[in-house]
C-alpha cells in the first residue's frame, strides 16, 4: 500500500476544518467526520510510519529524525482522538491538530535520504539505550507539546471568562481553568522527569555505544537539549514555588513561552541537522 | 374596556436603568400600586418588579388607562430619577399586545433564562400584592389568573422547564465550571440569605461544595439559611475577612447601594491570585462593577452577564418556544374574546331589556283584547311572540358576537346604539 506523508496530513487538515466548522454550527455530524478524519489519520500515519521501519530495519524512532518527529506527531495526534472519543469539547482538536500538523511539516524540512537498514548494524545493547533514549525524549517532548496546548487553551479560556462571552457564536465548552492549570503543571513535571531520564539515557547510550563515540558533549543537539532541559527545570521550579500566589494567566503565558522556545529549539536544531539517517547522525 | 403595560426589561434597558427603576421589596411595590390607585382611579393596576423588569399593568376603559408618559412621570416621582434618563427604555403595549406580553412574561419566555420557574411566583407577588392594596379589579383578576393557567399549561405541554434553566444553575453550571473543576474543596462565600441566595448554594452544593459561610445583616434569617444549606452563619461585619478567603462569593442582597465597592474588594484581596468565582445576583448590583478589573483572577458576572449563555438556552429550545408561543397565542385571543364580548353585553342587556319591554307592552295590550281566550291560548300567544323576539333579535346579536371575536365590535355597537336608540 502506498502510504504518504499527504494521506494521514490531508486527514488531519480535513478533521481539522471540520473541527473549526463545529465552533460555527454545533452539528453532531461534525463530530463523527472529526472522529472519522483524525482516525482515518492515525491509521495511515500508522502504516506510513511502519512501512518506513520495516525499510530501514529499525524501530520508528531511529530510523531518521524526520520519522522521530512524526512519531511525535503521531503520538500527539493518538491523544487527540482518544481526547477527543472521551470528551466532546471542540476546543481539543482546535488546540492539538494544528500541532500535529505544524510537526509533520516540520518532519518535511529534515527529509533525508532513504534509509537502509544496513547502515544500522547495532548492537542490541546500543540498539536499546537507543530505542529507550529516543522515547524518552519523544514522550518528554509530547508532555511540553501537551503543556504547550494546555497552556493555551488556559490563556483561551481566561480571556473568554474575563471578557463574558462565555458562549459566543459557538457553542464551544472547555475545560475548566483549574483543570487546564492542573494539566500544565503534571505536564510539566513529566517533562522535566522524561526529558532528565532521556538525556541520561543518551549519556548512557554514548557510553556503551562505539558507533556514537564520536558524541560530543558540544554537539548543537545536545547543548541545545540540555539548554532546553536546564530553563525547562528552573521554569519547573519557580513554578512550584510561586503556588497559588501568582496569576494563573502569567504561568500559562510564561509555560507558552518556555516550551514554544525549548519547541523550536528542539526541532530548529533537528531541521537544520538535515535529519540524516545514521544514528550517528542525529547528533551532527 | 382594554389592558395596556408599560415596561422597562432586559431587551430594552440595561441593568444600571432597571435598578434605579426597581421596586426592591413587596412593600415598596405595595406602596407603588396604592400611588397608582390614588392617581388612576377608574383604572386597576398590578405592578410587577424583578430582577429583569419592571412593568406595571393597567386594566379599565381605554381613556382610564395611564400612558406611557404618565407612567413615566409616575416611576420618575417615585423613584426620584428624571424622565429623561429612562424615558427612552420605556416600552408600551395595548390590548392583545399587552395580554400576550404578560401571558410570555408569566410562561417566562420574556426571561432571561427560559422555563426558569421563579417568574410565576414573582408574578403571583405582584398580583397579590395589587389584591391587598385593592388597586386591582374584576378585569387585572381575570388576566392575571388566565396569566397563571396559561403558564402551567405551557409547563405541561412542553419542555420549556426541563434541563438546567435557572439563573442560579446556569450561574453555577455554566460559569461556575468553567473555572472550577471541582467544589468539595473550595470556600463559599454567600452574602444575603434571601431565595436566589439560597437556590445557588443549592446548585453549589449539588455540585459538591461544603464549606458554605453564609454573612447577612439579618443574623436570624442568616442563620436559618445557614442551618437550611448545612453553612455556618457569621455576622456581616466580618465580610472582608471571609471575602480575602472565598473561593466562590454569592451575592444576591436587595441592597439599594452596592455593598462591596472597588477599594474595599481590593484592600480585602490583598496579594493573593487565587481564582475567585464572584456572582453578583443582586439588583441593584451588591459588587462594584470595576471589581471585575482588579486582578487577574477574580471573574465577577451580574445577572446581565448572563445573557448570552441565556441566549444559547433559548437557541436550543427553539422549538418549544414556539409551540409555547402558540399556546400563548390560543390563549391571548380567547381572552381578548371574553373583554370584547364582555365589552358588549351593556349594549346587548340594553337591547334585550328594550325588546322584552316592547313585547310585554303589546302582549298586555293584545290580552286586554282577547278576554275570552283561555289562558292555554293566552300562553301560547305569549310564547309566540317571545320567540318572534327572540328569533328577530339572534341574528344582530350573532354578527355582534363574530364580530368580538376578532376585534373589539366598536361600529357595531355603535350602529345598534344609533339604530335602536340605546342610550349610553
Amino acid at each position: 500500500m502506498n502510504v504518504t506523508v499527504f494521506c494521514f496530513f490531508a486527514s488531519y487538515v480535513v478533521a481539522f476544518a471540520a473541527e473549526s466548522a463545529r465552533l460555527v454550527r454545533g452539528w453532531a455530524a461534525l463530530r463523527v467526520v472529526v472522529l472519522g478524519f483524525i482516525a482515518a489519520g492515525v491509521f495511515a500515519h500508522t502504516l506510513f510510519l511502519l512501512r518506513q521501519s520495516s525499510e530501514a530495519g529499525l524501530p520508528p524512532l531511529l530510523s531518521s529524525a524526520q520519522d522521530w518527529i512524526l512519531v511525535l506527531a503521531w503520538v500527539m495526534s493518538v491523544a487527540g482522538l482518544v481526547l477527543a472519543l472521551l470528551d466532546d469539547r471542540p476546543a481539543i482538536g482546535i488546540f492539538l491538530i494544528p500541532t500535529v500538523l505544524l510537526l509533520i511539516g516540520a518532519s518535511l524540512l529534515t527529509a533525508g535520504p532513504t534509509p537502509s537498514s544496513t547502515e544500522y548494524e547495532l548492537t542490541l545493547a546500543t540498539k536499546r539505550w537507543a530505542i529507550l533514549h529516543a522515547a524518552l525524549i519523544l514522550f518528554g517532548i509530547a508532555a511540553v507539546l501537551g503543556g504547550l496546548a494546555s497552556s493555551l487553551m488556559y490563556l483561551a479560556q481566561h480571556r473568554r471568562l474575563k471578557s463574558k462571552r462565555l458562549t459566543p457564536a459557538s457553542d464551544m465548552a472547555m475545560f475548566s481553568l483549574e483543570q487546564l492549570a492542573r494539566w500544565n503543571r503534571y505536564a510539566m513535571i513529566s517533562a522535566v522527569i522524561l526529558l532528565a531520564l532521556g538525556l541520561a539515557a543518551g549519556a548512557a547510550l554514548g557510553a556503551v555505544s562505539e558507533r556514537v563515540t564520536a558524541l560530543s558533549w558540544f554537539d548543537p543537539l545536545v547543548l541545545a537539549g540540555s539548554a532546553g532541559w536546564v530553563g525547562l527545570t528552573g521554569f519547573l521550579l519557580w513554578l512550584l514555588r510561586s503556588g497559588s500566589d501568582m496569576s494563573g494567566r502569567i504561568i500559562a503565558t510564561r509555560t507558552v513561552l518556555v516550551c514554544g522556545l525549548l519547541l523550536v529549539t528542539i526541532v530548529g536544531v533537528q531541521v537544520l541537522a538535515g535529519g540524516r539517517v545514521s544514528l550517528s547522525g542525529w547528533h551532527s | 374596556m382594554d389592558v395596556g403595560v408599560v415596561y422597562c426589561n432586559h431587551h430594552s434597558a440595561d441593568l444600571s436603568v432597571r435598578e434605579r427603576l426597581a421596586f426592591n421589596d413587596r412593600d415598596q411595590i405595595g406602596r407603588a400600586c396604592e400611588s397608582l390607585r390614588d392617581s388612576f382611579p377608574a383604572a386597576e393596576h398590578v405592578v410587577l418588579s424583578t430582577c429583569n423588569r419592571v412593568e406595571v399593568y393597567s386594566a379599565g376603559e381605554q381613556h382610564d388607562l395611564p400612558g406611557q408618559d404618565e407612567v413615566a412621570a409616575f416611576l420618575s416621582d417615585f423613584h426620584g430619577v428624571p424622565v429623561r434618563e429612562f424615558a427612552d427604555e420605556l416600552l408600551e403595549a395595548r390590548g392583545p399586545d399587552a395580554v400576550r406580553h404578560l401571558f410570555e412574561v408569566a410562561c417566562s419566555l420574556d426571561s432571561m433564562v427560559l422555563g426558569e420557574p421563579q417568574i410565576v411566583a414573582q408574578v403571583k407577588q405582584a398580583y397579590d400584592e395589587a389584591l391587598t392594596r385593592a388597586a386591582c379589579g374584576p378585569l387585572t383578576n381575570t388576566l392575571f389568573q388566565m396569566a397563571f393557567r396559561v403558564s402551567a399549561r405551557v409547563r405541561s405541554e412542553t419542555s420549556l422547564a426541563e434541563g438546567r434553566v435557572s439563573i442560579a444553575s446556569v450561574a453555577v453550571g455554566e460559569f461556575g465550571r468553567s473555572i472550577f473543576s471541582r467544589f468539595d474543596d473550595k470556600r463559599v462565600v454567600v452574602i444575603g440569605a434571601g431565595e436566589m441566595a439560597e437556590e445557588t448554594v443549592r446548585y453549589l452544593a449539588d455540585e459538591g461544595a461544603k464549606d458554605v459561610t453564609v454573612l447577612n445583616r439579618n443574623a436570624e434569617r442568616g442563620k436559618a439559611l445557614a442551618d437550611r444549606v448545612g453553612g455556618t452563619y457569621r455576622p456581616f461585619s466580618a465580610l472582608e475577612t471571609y471575602l480575602a478567603a472565598a473561593d466562590v462569593v454569592v451575592s444576591a442582597t436587595g441592597s439599594a447601594e452596592p455593598i462591596v465597592s472597588y477599594e474595599r474588594f481590593k484592600k480585602a484581596r490583598d496579594c493573593s491570585r487565587h481564582q475567585m468565582f464572584v456572582l453578583d445576583l443582586g439588583s441593584p448590583r451588591d459588587f462594584d462593577p470595576r471589581i471585575a478589573a482588579v486582578d487577574d483572577g477574580v471573574f465577577l458576572y451580574d445577572i446581565d452577564d448572563l445573557k448570552s449563555t441565556c441566549d444559547r438556552n433559548r437557541r436550543r429550545r427553539h422549538r418549544e418556544v414556539e409551540r409555547a408561543r402558540v399556546i400563548i397565542e390560543d390563549e391571548s385571543r380567547k381572552f381578548m374574546q371574553q373583554i370584547y364580548h364582555r365589552a358588549t353585553g351593556p349594549v346587548v342587556a340594553r337591547l334585550r331589556a328594550q325588546w322584552d319591554e316592547i313585547r310585554r307592552d303589546e302582549v298586555k295590550l293584545l290580552m286586554s283584547r282577547l278576554e275570552t281566550t283561555s289562558p292555554r291560548d293566552r300562553a301560547a300567544i305569549e310564547k309566540s311572540i317571545e320567540r318572534i323576539v327572540n328569533k328577530l333579535l339572534h341574528p344582530p346579536l350573532e354578527v355582534l358576537r363574530d364580530e368580538a371575536r376578532s376585534g373589539p365590535p366598536t361600529t357595531l355597537v355603535s350602529a345598534l346604539q344609533r339604530l335602536f336608540k340605546i342610550s349610553d
